[in-house]
């Protein structure tokens, strides 16, 4: 009986679609066993390594649950084996971010010129970059010193990485990464913030083994 | 009997001198200028807004940018957030009239008191100026016209103008703040729906003494009405 009472409140506070979703999004999704788990993995990093160069457009939402707004960005991502990687975002502004080998650079643009900026944080970029290298060849193992890995089913099914670490997982507490129906690159990465806040990073456009031009991972750009 | 009259009689004049700004110059009565300046001052943004910026912020040589996300509402509430290129929030700070400025997040390794202190007054010289009707004192400096301002936390805060001002694209002057001295530039001024007067699209803070550079680029402003939730939750 509480239950029907606490409805509207909860459409009222705007909570409704975001709790139905997600019940929704629970209903059909069934935990794979870890039989099932460790055929789903082994299969995608087969198909994910198959893959040497990757290129595609993305599109980045960051959803504010409090402010009630989500800020929008999209730019392009480029990969090469083994770890080159190439994430410029071109709307609404331009900023650039390379990662060749062991050397990282980023950019951004004053009047249309590249600047290249000295980070202070560079140790911690080149680590997430490095996982999101990682993650693109499919190599889960290595994340499973960080994270805790649950496969649920759905059309396509989606990896969960869920950190072990208590203090990352208070600002962190899941990595949703959904996949082609072909299972042969990443369609979707969903990181949650906190109880509400998220951020949905959608991929389109993928290209898988395309030729990339000469100079692409360079990190000096002109 | 009559001392404690006297003194209560004295305790209003007490009291406004130590909630007025001091003078730091010459005494200047153009009230035409000073007009023009108070407006300078109060800036064009609305009483209530969202805004979305893209922020670099350069410290001792060393660059860290990302989106700053502000909310502001009249007089002295506001609410700003940071996010990192993935989307990851690397800060998120509050503050309402009377109280001290809260960190809501701090997930990285930023010192709370580079927040609360200098990031804090970064964001309210910039987007909460003195309220148009605050007591000013106006004087004369060299050829700088100088409006003294008593924030209600007790800062003084000095905004510095050439008296002379060029028809330049770009607004030049200088903040005193905290004894720190700010040069702000704003450039590429556009109209924003809803919005009275033209924003500056670029905004450029310096402050040579502590090696700090603040480029900021406006990608959306959004004047209306903000809930007071947004700034105690």
């Amino acid at each position: 009986m509480k239950k029907i009472f606490l409805l509207p409140l909860l459409a009222l506070a705007g909570l409704f679609p975001a709790w139905t979703a997600h019940a929704a999004d629970s209903s059909v999704s069934v935990r794979f066993s870890p039989a099932q788990q460790k055929e789903f993995l082994g299969k995608l990093e087969g198909n994910l390594k198959a893959s040497r160069t990757l290129q595609a457009r993305f599109v980045q939402e960051k959803h504010l649950l409090l402010f009630q707004d989500v800020l929008t960005s999209s730019g392009t991502f480029a990969f090469s084996v083994p770890s080159s990687l190439r994430w410029e975002i071109t709307s609404p502004f331009h900023s650039l971010l390379i990662m060749n080998g062991r050397e990282l650079a980023k950019y951004d643009y004053i009047k249309g010129q590249p600047r290249r900026l000295k980070l202070p944080v560079a140790d911690a970029l080149f680590e997430v970059f490095g996982q999101i290298a990682g993650l693109h060849q499919g190599k889960f193992s290595e994340q499973a010193g960080k994270y805790e890995l649950a496969v649920y089913s759905g059309e396509p099914a989606r990896l969960v990485l869920v950190p072990k670490n208590k203090k990352m997982r208070q600002f962190i507490p899941a990595i949703e990464m959904k996949f082609t129906p072909a299972l042969d690159s990443v369609s979707s990465v969903r990181i949650r913030e906190g109880e509400s806040d998220y951020t949905l990073i959608s991929f389109e456009d993928v290209r898988l083994n395309p030729e990339l031009p000469a100079g692409l991972f360079a990190p000096e750009q002109k | 009997m009559k001392k404690s009259r006297l003194s209560l009689l004295l305790l209003p004049c007490l009291l406004g001198a130590c909630f007025a700004p001091r003078l730091t110059g010459i005494p200047f009565g153009d009230q035409v200028v000073v007009d023009g300046f108070r407006k300078r001052v109060q800036g064009p943004y609305p009483a209530a807004y969202r805004a979305q910026h893209r922020v670099t912020l350069s410290f001792y040589g060393r660059q860290f940018d990302f989106t700053g996300y502000l909310l502001v509402k009249r007089r002295g509430a506001w609410r700003a957030a940071a996010f990192g290129e993935f989307g990851g929030s690397l800060f998120e700070l509050a503050a309402v009239p009377g109280k001290a400025v809260r960190v809501i997040k701090k997930p990285g390794a930023i010192r709370k008191s580079w927040l609360t202190g200098p990031a804090a007054d970064l964001v309210e010289l910039l987007f909460l100026p003195p309220a148009a009707d605050a007591p000013v004192v106006v004087s004369k400096r060299g050829a700088s016209v100088i409006l003294a301002y008593l924030r209600k936390n007790g800062v003084q805060e000095e905004f510095r103008f050439a008296e002379e001002q060029g028809g330049e694209q770009a607004e030049r002057f200088t903040v005193l703040r905290n004894g720190a001295a700010y040069e702000v530039e704003y450039s590429d001024y556009a109209a924003v729906p809803g919005v009275e007067r033209k924003v500056p699209r670029h905004i450029v803070v310096e402050n040579k003494k502590a090696q700090l550079k603040l480029e900021a680029d406006l990608l959306k402003l959004e004047p209306g009405e903000l809930p007071e939730k947004l700034f105690y939750e």
